[in-house]
């Protein structure tokens, strides 16, 4: 201390590793999140080459089981993503359920929550029957 | 639960002088259910070894200065009780993603200088600027509340170490102090939103957040520092877009 | 050694050391400030202040009845005429905080809301839930951010001040995360460091109140006022003594004892007040002396809750509900459950008085100087003359800033009056002093340890010093802390190579300030042979020394350094401007003085 030295710091960066993400349960869940979008552009890909195809050749492609397999995986992403995505939602919502100056409850997150699975069950139906209605 | 149980506490040291990285040392702690942590670590400063570095104070979860990873989990060492840990073990290491000064100190300079640079504190209008001291502003319990959670932040760092986004990325502005600029940007008294506005659409702003949201799982006072990014981003986008329309609103 | 020169050096960073900068910052941007930190500032004790502030606001309040109040409190040991200037500039400084972004607890109409406190004859407490010190703390922190002429040494531990022909003139600093020390030479200093609760083992202060600032100030000639009087809060958890707030018995909390019972009626406080209906200085909502000194009563009478942690009282919130426990008293709430396992809308919390504020402090006039030029000394640290014997709740987080910025302004006005020191002499002494302090590094051939001693003097404390005192436990006391000094002579510090964070060196350093504050604390009270205020005794011939006595101590205790002896005790007046002593009652007994005293002034 007594001499000119201006610091004795020597501080320790921890490197970070590339499997970080392996360390907790929450972030694991977050990186499938990410993933998904993965298997967004195999669906993606998939539309696409359907719309290339003639009726009887979309019907055989459907019917392979590496596509059946990969359909569902996709739709089970699709789902974990949607899950996962309504119940963040809240957060990006905060809303008061009045104007009233003395009001201070926010609409809570169990409501948005359910208000999403509303909106996306009233947007399944209507998709349902507009399908059924074309054919 | 029996008076005085053993815990086996393994904590990280670190000294700079003589240790080329970190180490744990092992301690046997005796506890009762209302032990914490910070307790803890203060029997084996005061009996085992008097060496052990780290920060605290106030004990009752407001200064923010003991915030450490307890099993990889940040939290504060004053808020988490060994009776939690019962039959278990506990590893004890410095908040995660910040460089380790000593022991279970860590920097924290480059977060403090994030939460000066959002300039946070009002910016009142040019009509407010010069409001006499004999009276305040009319804020409603509604307007309050719209920030009041945001403004519970007793800067511990804690979400800084949960932050994946951080971790990789050290020019992240982070949890914390972007929380808190939107606090202020929405709080009823203030005309400094787009002054801010500017750096929280920087790239290292709100953007670079992935919307993990582990910071406000681990945050011990609640404050969701991830809505308060949420809610900056859809201000940021308007804001964008406002901008795109009227560009020459600009200052 | 690097050298740092800047015009005003603050020492401390809470309230008072921010609200300080700040005043400096806006008096003149081309002042240069030192704010000196020996944690970062967030961190500082004011965080942990609960209750609120009190600032004359509502219409059934004037300034006159917050200065009977305080006068009365603090059972006539106040200083009038600096009464007079706090009271008069509470809620300007208030209502700066408010213009600065302090989220003050709001009315429907969005105005601010004041809520009842003991003591206080009317609500005057601003309060932002139960976290007003923790915002109050944020908003100056946040606000100091703006200015910058305000140069911060984060993480900085004052080792000494710097003294040329009897003036101070800078300080001597432990750098803690570089781990060197760096010399602060400033034209003035002002010392906000807070106060010494850490002195008793059962304490609601942080660990960093360890009293640095008194004891600087104290070796430099500076006597300590009124130490002897440490208030006790009546609620703190057991074992951890963490803070319930005052304002749980503002909001309508009973304390009751082992059956039940509202056992403050019989202490001079009642009649009893209906449950949920609190009355302005009945009750629960008397001073903290009082309420504090009725625990004792009852523990004595063998009415307290016996508990694993101690005896215990009961602080019963349930009659509120949980809806407005939440919005009131949220830390409370959070607090009692963590560290208690209650939730107060289900269970009445357990709690006995703690160790909470040294009312006390620096001596200073009534602009916060002290009688050391270039000197100054402001918030809990300080004894600028209000709090007297007893601290009202709520009138010590407004006196951090009301004198937090008078601090401010007198020590840059000073700054601007004088030069630097010799830079040269002044190097050499702080060259001295880093070299006496890291001697406990060198040879470490000590043998005692610093964590025994540090409990030995808590423990001694509480005995001697504590609610209730007679002159034997207290020589004892006495006795016990000259023995400790002897033994802090001769410590032994483990880690003598260690520069960066070296909290056991900090610690030892911390020790030997609280040790010398403890010393003023119990011969401060040894010496004054009368009860006054938080200062209790017991003894005396026939009891005398049980009343208060104005004819030999209506006067100001100061406890001057005298070597390495104990202290030496003096005496100074108090001012009194208008409001003659009177005896010190409240509840129903209140209300009669009350009456009486416009009678005659009738006449």
């Amino acid at each position: 201390m007594e001499n000119n030295v201006k610091s004795y710091r020597k501080p320790y960066v921890r490197p970070v590793k590339a499997n970080w993400w392996t360390d907790r349960g929450f972030y694991i869940a977050y990186m499938i999140r990410e993933a998904t979008a993965v298997l967004a552009v195999v669906v993606a890909l998939e539309l696409l080459v359907l719309s290339c195809m003639s009726q009887e050749s979309i019907v055989a492609f459907l019917k392979n089981p590496l596509v059946i397999l990969v359909n569902i995986l996709s739709l089970a992403s699709v789902m974990y993503h949607t899950i996962t995505w309504f119940n963040l939602m809240p957060k990006a919502v905060r809303m008061f359920a009045t104007k009233k100056p003395t009001d201070t409850k926010l609409i809570p997150a169990k409501l948005i929550i359910s208000a999403e699975w509303i909106g996306a069950a009233v947007a399944f139906a209507v998709i349902v029957v507009a399908c059924v209605c074309l054919v | 639960m029996s008076e005085n149980q053993i815990m086996k506490i393994s904590v990280s040291r670190y000294r700079p002088e003589t240790d080329k990285e970190p180490y744990l040392q092992d301690f046997e702690v005796p506890y009762r259910k209302e032990t914490s942590l910070l307790e803890a670590l203060n029997y084996i400063k005061d009996f085992l070894e008097p060496e052990l570095s780290f920060r605290w104070s106030c004990r009752m979860a407001v200064c923010g200065s003991c915030g450490m990873m307890v099993n990889g989990v940040p939290k504060l060492a004053c808020k988490t009780f060994l009776r939690d840990y019962a039959g278990k073990s506990m590893k004890i290491e410095p908040l995660a993603n910040f460089p380790i000064e000593r022991d279970l100190v860590v920097d924290i300079s480059d977060f403090i200088e994030k939460l000066e640079r959002i300039k946070p504190y009002i910016i009142p209008s040019k009509e407010d600027e010069n409001k006499p001291l004999t009276e305040g502003y009319i804020q409603t319990p509604q307007q309050m509340t719209s920030y009041l959670q945001f403004a519970q932040c007793i800067n511990c760092g804690i979400c800084y170490a949960a932050c994946p986004q951080y971790k990789l990325n050290k020019n992240f502005i982070g949890p914390a102090a972007l929380t808190l600029a939107y606090r202020y940007n929405i709080d009823s008294r203030d005309a400094g939103a787009a002054e801010r506005m500017k750096l929280l659409s920087l790239d290292e702003g709100v953007w670079s957040c992935t919307f993990v949201g582990y910071c406000s799982q681990v945050c011990p006072k609640h404050v969701d520092p991830a809505s308060a990014i949420q809610l900056g981003k859809k201000a940021s986008a308007i804001d964008y877009v406002i901008k795109m329309f009227k560009p020459g609103e600009e200052e | 050694m690097e050298i740092i020169k800047t015009d005003v050096a603050i020492v401390g960073a809470g309230g008072t050391g921010l609200r300080a900068a700040i005043a400096v910052a806006e008096q003149d941007p081309t002042t240069k400030i030192a704010l000196i930190s020996k944690v970062y500032p967030m961190r500082s004790h004011t965080v942990a202040a609960e209750g609120g502030a009190a600032g004359v606001i509502g219409e059934d309040d004037t300034l006159e009845k917050h200065f009977e109040d305080t006068v009365a409190g603090g059972d006539w040991l106040c200083e009038q005429d600096v009464v007079d200037y706090f009271v008069a500039h509470t809620t300007e400084e208030l209502f700066q905080l408010e213009h600065w972004g302090c989220p003050w607890s709001r009315k429907p109409d969005g105005r601010v809301n004041v809520r009842r406190f003991g003591g206080m004859k009317v609500p005057r407490t601003w309060f932002a839930a139960d976290k007003s010190g923790f915002h109050m703390l944020h908003t100056l922190f946040q606000t100091s951010i703006k200015y910058p002429s305000i140069q911060r040494f984060d993480e900085h531990f004052v080792l000494d001040l710097l003294e040329e022909d009897g003036q101070i003139k800078g300080v001597v600093t432990y750098d803690i995360q570089n781990g060197v020390c760096r010399t602060i030479i400033a034209k003035s200093v002002i010392l906000a460091t807070g106060g010494a609760g850490r002195a008793y083992s059962f304490n609601t202060n942080g660990g960093i109140v360890t009293g640095d600032g008194m004891a600087l100030a104290y070796r430099h000639g500076v006597p300590l006022r009124d130490m002897e009087f440490v208030q006790y809060h009546p609620t703190g958890l057991l074992g951890c003594g963490v803070l319930m707030t005052e304002g749980c018995r503002g909001e309508g909390g009973i304390l009751v004892n082992k059956d039940g019972y509202r056992y403050l009626q019989d202490y001079g406080l009642g009649p009893e007040t209906p449950v949920g209906q609190p009355k302005n200085k009945y009750m629960e909502l008397g001073p903290r002396d009082r309420v504090s000194q009725a625990f004792w009563n009852e523990q004595k009478k063998g009415r307290t809750i016996k508990t694993p942690l101690g005896d215990a009282v009961h602080l019963d919130l349930r009659h509120l509900g949980r809806d407005y426990l939440h919005e009131r008293l949220p830390l409370i709430c959070e607090l009692a459950m963590a560290y208690a396992g209650v939730d107060p809308a289900e269970s009445p919390v357990p709690i006995r008085p703690v160790v909470h504020y040294t009312m006390g402090g620096i001596e200073t006039d009534g602009k916060t100087a002290t009688r050391k030029p270039g000197l100054y000394a402001a918030g809990e640290c300080a004894s600028v003359g209000i709090h007297g014997a007893n601290r009202l709740g709520s009138n010590s987080l407004v006196e951090t800033i009301v004198f937090g910025k008078v601090a401010g302004i007198e020590a840059a006005n000073y700054a601007k009056s004088v030069q630097f020191g010799n830079e040269a002499n002044l190097t050499k002494q702080a060259e001295e002093i880093v070299l006496k302090a890291t001697r406990l590094f060198e040879d470490s051939t000590g043998t005692e340890s610093c964590s025994k001693i540090r409990h030995e003097m808590g423990d001694s404390m509480e005995e001697g010093v504590g609610i209730y005192r007679e002159e034997e436990s207290m020589q004892k006391t006495i006795d016990t802390l000259k023995a400790l000094q002897k033994r802090y002579k001769n410590i032994k510090i483990k880690d003598t190579s260690g520069r960066v964070f070296n909290t056991e060196f900090l610690n030892a350093i911390e020790l030997g300030y609280t040790l010398d504050v403890a010393e003023c604390m119990a011969n401060s009270a040894i010496n004054r042979k009368e009860s006054r205020g938080s200062h209790q005794r017991l003894d005396g011939p026939d009891g005398a020394y049980k009343k208060r006595d104005d004819v030999n101590f209506l006067k100001h205790t100061l406890a001057f350094k005298n070597g390495d002896d104990v202290p030496t005790i003096s005496y100074s007046d108090v001012k009194i401007t208008r409001f003659k002593p009177a005896e010190r009652v409240y509840g129903a007994a209140a209300e009669d003085a009350e009456k009486k005293r416009q009678q005659e002034a009738a006449k």
